[in-house]
């Protein structure tokens, strides 16, 4: 994160008992953990005469790195301004107090996904070389965490996370879309079907409840889940069948995209809102419509992390659709 | 003026790459990924137009006698060359494909998209190759009468003209350089007859404006650059410190930093005062120390503004030149408009991905792709004040 300390800080806590919390601050700073500038140097500079020298000379040459890792970095990049008053847990910018200020940085990034294997090994195989590097050193480091939504249960743990403005501030959301028609997409679509149950649709509720808490800081999918997005070749090496997999390729695009890949077109029939795919597999031939009934491999998402050596051949709408999503995540970093 | 170029199963870039060219557009990334690729791509469109040869001509100083499968993308197997141009005043635009022998033994262009007033054609080149040989029908060929071809055809060789290529070897300025008159419409690569484009300048006149680029580098680092012809047709390139009058060292005895340099600051110049316009340069900052790099970075930003609106492509690992871009553009001394950085992305499968940056009115970048690109040394940093403070 970057951390912009305000001038009224360090006068108000040099030369007493609580000028550790300052050691504390630029400690993180120190290991490379947040970038952190001091908007008043003389008041720092004076403290700085006060500590030890090899502190001193670690300080100095930390907040010299730290301009540097932030000139690389965007103007939305999460920041922390510590100041003593007028406080918001606010993003991009949120204003704290020191204490709370320490205790955000202290805490690790959560990125909050229905399965902390698979979903958060797809994440990992759709960000860039680079950023799955930086996200590798923080992992390493125990500075972020993927976080087991559990599925269903995910919006519960969003809430538990959000109760503490720390953690909620040191959070993302991944989730599927569970959108069976782009259509669905759209956003005056609801789950409402007058006279009758609501359209099954996860997502649709966790999106209403995570965007106003945290509207840039979660990425629900574009497709309807994280095996709509596996490319061909890895459809074969992951065990689904040249047929299924003929037969997946014979749709136009955004069928593929929303067809239920786990389950197959037959479980898509029986659910009680089926009338939602609004007849985006009618064109299938027999063939292909029964090489699809049962979806295409039975733990297809595991191959997210079985190929986690892998550079998949993602197609070019997953590649801008990532582009979009993952500066998302790495601007909280 | 060249608004942009694409390439698709190009080298490393299996995937269509769109590059917008600003008046500096700046290539990072890691070694092996591809910058040089894509800053090479102007200067051997170039050569291939001059030669009036082939599609894509490899046997000269960019092709490097490259086979054709050397130089499509071995990821794809595939031996099709995309390529696009695009103009920002003209109403035109083109697209090829060229189609290549994997073993080099022929090449055709195959298809070619024009666009003129928004609208697109597609040219598919018969059996008959005799009127299409190249990237373009020969001009008495019935394609030539196609609407907007003639235009295209203008344009094209006139960004034959166009391209300067400054290579990452560059060659050492002679001692001495005898000078008979004249010099080439284009630097060698290496940048080796650069000099002599100097002399012609301060033939000229002492004060003629080719020779302020050059003189203001050196001087902003103290020395003073000149031309000394203690012989008829003999000339030696001096640097003179600006603290002793009586020492004057030929540059061929200074360190590699200003003799690498020098080529980069005549292109530079030349760009600025009738040369060619696209100049693309590897590696500027070859051998400087972060100081010269400070301001041969001054130097480019300056170029960028200049009215004669050249266009400077450069490759380069220079957190210095990236950081006095942004501040440039924080003061307000350069628009964010003139600026467009691309991270080339290495993939483990080999291939490679252009990811473009833009910067806000503040310098900031507006992604986070650059935020690894000096990592290393950052994080080296961090871990020895950790060290240190640990003992």
């Amino acid at each position: 994160m970057r951390v912009i300390v305000s001038g009224t800080v360090v006068p108000a806590i040099a030369g007493t008992s609580e000028s550790w919390k300052l050691h504390r601050l630029l400690g993180f700073a120190v290991e490379g953990r947040h970038a952190i500038v001091f908007e008043d140097s003389k008041h720092l500079l004076s403290w700085l005469e006060t500590v030890d020298q090899s502190s001193r000379g670690a300080y100095l040459t930390a907040l010299g790195l730290a301009s540097r890792m932030l000139a690389a970095l965007p103007a939305n990049v999460a920041t922390i301004r510590i100041d003593t008053g007028n406080y918001c847990w606010n993003d991009p910018l949120s204003i704290l107090s020191l204490d709370d200020a320490l205790q955000t940085l202290a805490e690790p990034l959560g990125v909050l996904v229905e399965n902390s294997e698979n979903d958060w090994y797809f994440l990992r195989g759709m960000m860039l070389k680079s950023e799955r590097q930086r996200t590798q050193k923080l992992l390493d480091k125990g500075w972020l965490l993927p976080v087991h939504g559990g599925g269903s249960t995910l919006i519960d743990k969003f809430k538990e996370r959000i109760a503490i403005p720390s953690k909620g501030l040191r959070t993302f959301v991944m989730f599927d879309s569970d959108r069976v028609h782009p259509d669905e997409h759209h956003p005056t679509w609801t789950t409402a079907r007058p006279g009758k149950q609501p359209a099954s649709c996860f997502a649709f509720e966790w999106e209403k409840a995570i965007s106003q808490v945290m509207p840039a800081r979660y990425w629900m999918l574009r497709r309807r889940f994280i095996e709509s997005y596996m490319p061909k070749s890895e459809l074969l090496i992951a065990g689904a069948s040249q047929e299924s997999v003929a037969a997946l390729h014979s749709l136009p695009t955004e069928a593929r995209w929303f067809f239920n890949m786990k389950a197959g077109l037959t479980r898509d029939a029986g659910r009680h809102d089926s009338e939602r795919a609004k007849g985006l597999f009618d064109e299938l031939t027999d063939a292909h419509r029964q090489a699809l009934a049962q979806g295409l491999v039975n733990k297809l998402a595991d191959h997210y992390e079985k190929a986690i050596t892998s550079e998949f051949d993602w197609d070019t709408e997953a590649r801008q659709e990532a582009r979009t999503a993952i500066p998302k995540l790495t601007r909280l970093y | 003026m060249l608004s942009g170029f694409s390439v698709e199963n190009y080298k490393a870039f299996a995937r269509r790459q769109d590059i917008e060219i600003r008046p500096l557009t700046l290539f990072f990334g890691w070694n092996s990924g591809g910058k040089s690729a894509l800053v090479r791509f102007l200067p051997l469109l170039a050569e291939s137009i001059a030669v009036a040869g082939p599609p894509i001509w490899l046997g000269g100083a960019v092709g490097r006698k490259a086979t054709w499968s050397e130089l499509v993308c071995s990821t794809t197997e595939r031996g099709n060359l995309k390529l696009a141009l695009r103009w920002s005043e003209a109403s035109i635009g083109a697209e090829w494909e060229i189609l290549g022998d994997l073993e080099g033994r022929w090449q055709e262009t195959t298809t070619l998209g024009l666009t003129t007033q928004g609208v697109t054609s597609i040219y598919t080149r018969s059996e008959e190759t005799q009127s299409w040989p190249g990237l373009l029908p020969l001009t008495a060929s019935p394609y030539a009468q196609f609407d907007g071809m003639a235009e295209l055809h203008a344009k094209t060789y006139e960004l034959a003209n166009s391209v300067q290529w400054v290579s990452g070897i560059r060659a050492r300025p002679p001692r001495i350089v005898t000078y008979g008159g004249g010099a080439p419409a284009t630097l060698r690569p290496d940048g080796e007859d650069c000099v002599n484009h100097l002399i012609a300048a301060q033939l000229r006149s002492t004060a003629d404006p080719l020779l302020d680029i050059p003189r203001k580098f050196f001087a902003a680092l103290g020395e003073q650059l000149s031309l000394d012809n203690p012989v008829t047709g003999a000339w030696r390139v001096l640097l003179q410190p600006s603290g002793a009058s009586n020492v004057r060292v030929n540059l061929c005895d200074t360190g590699e930093g200003y003799s690498q340099v020098l080529p980069v600051l005549v292109a530079l110049a030349r760009a600025c005062t009738g040369g060619p316009k696209i100049v693309c340069i590897e590696q500027p900052e070859l051998h400087l120390h972060t100081s010269a790099q400070l301001e041969l970075s001054k130097i480019l930003i300056d170029v960028a503004k200049s009215d004669k609106h050249p266009a400077v492509l450069i490759e380069t690992h220079s957190e210095v030149l990236l950081t006095s871009v942004q501040l440039a553009i924080a003061n307000g001394e350069l628009a964010a408009s003139d600026v467009r950085v691309y991270w080339v992305e290495s993939l483990r499968n080999g291939t490679s991905d252009a990811i473009s940056v833009d910067f806000d009115e503040n310098g900031s970048p507006t992604n986070t792709v650059l935020a690894s690109a000096f990592n290393e040394a950052i994080q080296l940093g961090q871990e020895l004040i950790t060290k240190q403070l640990k003992q």
